[in-house]
């Protein structure tokens, strides 16, 4: 008991093991709740943004429709013409523009895909060496370069190139698709090489053990089984292009074309809010109508990382 | 070419060890086996043979290179990039340690099971089938194989109602016992095996042990073990390794009983490894 009482931090009223462990010292609890405090409104601040953001977007977006601005049915027609003095207008069909995101985004998702995917089985499986010295640094460079940089070689080299040699205008969708395509790259490749270097080298070694090559350990065992983290790379690169406005804009041509026609100039949902959003005045149907394909945008979103969240699921079954 | 070819004659005639009578056909045999990983010398001149149906053991202390030399058996110390073996391993009259000769192709003649259960995430169905669908196997054979080699390793009344369910939902024993299916599947003439049981409880232990047993009636089996007991139950011959040194290779009950090398004497009384 003495002991006790005699070490030099100790009060003299603690007296017993017994007291101080039913009554913690005050500031241990103190520090506990401050912290407790300090991640709380962290987490709630986060929440609160997320969900403002949220309703302002969905009540932006679908108040044209409830104050019947607009119609559902000139919404999704595929004539644009939010200035038009013509009878029945103004028209703001904007079906071509949500089919020009969703091709931009699929027809670079197909380049991107198998190119990204096939980089990280050769950055991981064929040569580890070559990939983590030159092909790694490559990947981090590509995804440091600003989308206005990315835009910008596009109109300097890629739409002058497609003018040349199809003698379209060279602003088109296929220009559009080539510049997202190399900016969605790198976020397929990093997820690619994430996923395929998780898989334990005990499987591998299991295939090789049966008489497998390298290729038919990679194609037969190393993709199925990664097949879940390579699609999760896919759609986060997809989100990434849907999502894309600036250099896409730079590139597209900015016209009110069915997205069918790769030398065609057309619009997508992020050109057409960009290039509109400073033009229109607040209150008006034409400007409401941005806050709906901007809603459209997000629902997207969602659903991309819906998406993601089944796949990964998935993953986890095995 | 020839003084080398001398030099590695005088060299086996030194390395002598007591070898078993030669009552039974030989499998495989191994010759101045040498495993180097970069400048580590980590077998040291094996000779050492698998003699047909029957089941060889390799034991030692942790380190001793036994697993090192059980690789060398099917190649997979090729995957290696800093692992270089040299030496002569026979079957069939050809020595297929030769980089020339396609390590693939070797492979599909002598199965491997590791330590670690390692079922790919397939299911149980198409964990057998991934062998014999490398080989260009129809639907029908490949449905026949898995449900022979199912059969073979007591797998099939637990799982002939879940095939196409995930081989991960299996429990440790039974997932080593798919593994050693699927090595069946290939229809090898050897199996390795690697520690199967180091990370299985004593039950799954046994069944795999039992199953040893069974499989020798069709094939010549070399395992890998730090258990002496399970050395002792299953094996007909065993060889101890120590420091890379195969320091002694009789028969299981020659080796147990009237070791002839004071370094196994010490291991097998525990006073060391």
């Amino acid at each position: 008991m003495e002991q006790v009482t005699n070490l030099p931090n100790k009060k003299l009223e603690e007296t017993s093991l017994a007291e101080e462990l039913r009554s913690p010292a005050k500031k241990l609890i103190r520090i506990e709740q401050r912290g407790r405090i300090y991640t709380l409104l962290s987490a709630w601040i986060l929440i609160i943004t997320l969900f403002s953001l949220l309703f302002f977007i969905t009540s932006k977006g679908i108040m044209p429709f409830i104050h019947g601005e607009i119609t559902l049915q000139n919404f999704f027609s595929t004539h644009w013409g939010p200035t038009s003095a013509e009878p029945g207008g103004p028209f703001f069909g904007s079906i071509n523009f949500i089919l020009g995101s969703l091709m931009v985004t699929l027809l670079s998702a197909l380049i991107s895909a198998p190119l990204g995917i096939g980089a990280a089985i050769f950055m991981t499986e064929i040569s580890p060496k070559f990939g983590r010295k030159i092909l790694q640094p490559a990947i981090e460079i590509l995804v440091g370069i600003p989308s206005v940089v990315y835009g910008f070689i596009g109109l300097t080299l890629i739409v002058p190139f497609i003018r040349n040699t199809t003698g379209s205008i060279g602003f088109s969708l296929l220009a559009g698709v080539i510049v997202l395509s190399v900016m969605i790259l790198p976020t397929i490749v990093s997820m690619s090489v994430d996923t395929i270097q998780s898989i334990p080298q005990s499987l591998r070694e299991g295939s090789y053990a049966l008489g497998a090559t390298r290729w038919q350990t990679i194609s037969r065992l190393l993709v199925r089984t990664s097949l879940p983290g390579l699609m999760t790379g896919v759609i986060l690169g997809m989100a990434r292009a849907f999502g894309e406005a600036l250099a896409v804009q730079m590139v597209i041509g900015n016209s009110p074309n069915l997205p069918f026609q790769l030398m065609k100039p057309i619009s997508t949902l992020t050109s057409v809010i960009t290039l509109n959003m400073g033009n229109t005045v607040q209150g008006t149907p034409y400007n409401s109508v941005l806050w709906s394909m901007a809603l459209i945008l997000l629902l997207m979103t969602l659903f991309f990382i819906l998406l993601i969240r089944l796949m990964t699921q998935r993953g986890k079954q095995g | 070419m020839t003084s080398q070819a001398v030099f590695q004659f005088q060299t086996a005639q030194e390395n002598i060890h007591p070898l078993p009578q030669m009552e039974q056909v030989t499998q495989l045999e191994a010759k101045q086996v040498n495993v180097f990983y970069g400048s580590k010398h980590a077998v040291k001149d094996i000779h050492l043979s698998l003699y047909k149906n029957s089941v060889t053991a390799f034991i030692g202390p942790s380190g001793c290179g036994k697993s090192t030399f059980l690789r060398c058996l099917n190649r997979m110390n090729d995957t290696i990039p800093s692992a270089k073996v040299t030496g002569e391993i026979m079957i069939d009259g050809i020595n297929m340690n030769q980089s020339e000769l396609n390590a693939t192709q070797i492979r599909r003649h002598i199965g491997m099971v590791f330590q670690k259960p390692n079922p790919f995430m397939k299911s149980i169905f198409e964990n057998i089938a991934f062998a014999p669908r490398l080989y260009g196997a129809s639907k029908a054979e490949c449905k026949q194989l898995v449900e022979e080699s199912l059969q073979k390793v007591g797998l099939w009344d637990e799982v002939k109602d879940r095939l196409h369910h995930s081989a991960l939902e299996l429990s440790g024993g039974q997932q080593q016992r798919l593994c050693i299916a699927r090595a069946i599947a290939m229809k090898p003439s050897i199996i390795l095996l690697d520690e199967p049981t180091s990370a299985l409880d004593p039950i799954s232990t046994s069944k795999i042990e039992q199953l040893i047993l069974e499989l020798k009636k069709d094939f010549t089996i070399a395992i890998v073990t730090h258990n002496m007991q399970q050395a002792a139950r299953i094996s007909d011959y065993t060889a101890f390794f120590y420091m890379g040194d195969l320091i002694e290779f009789n028969h299981t009950n020659q080796l147990f009983h009237q070791p002839s090398q004071q370094a196994t004497i010490d291991y097998l009384t525990g006073r060391f490894g």
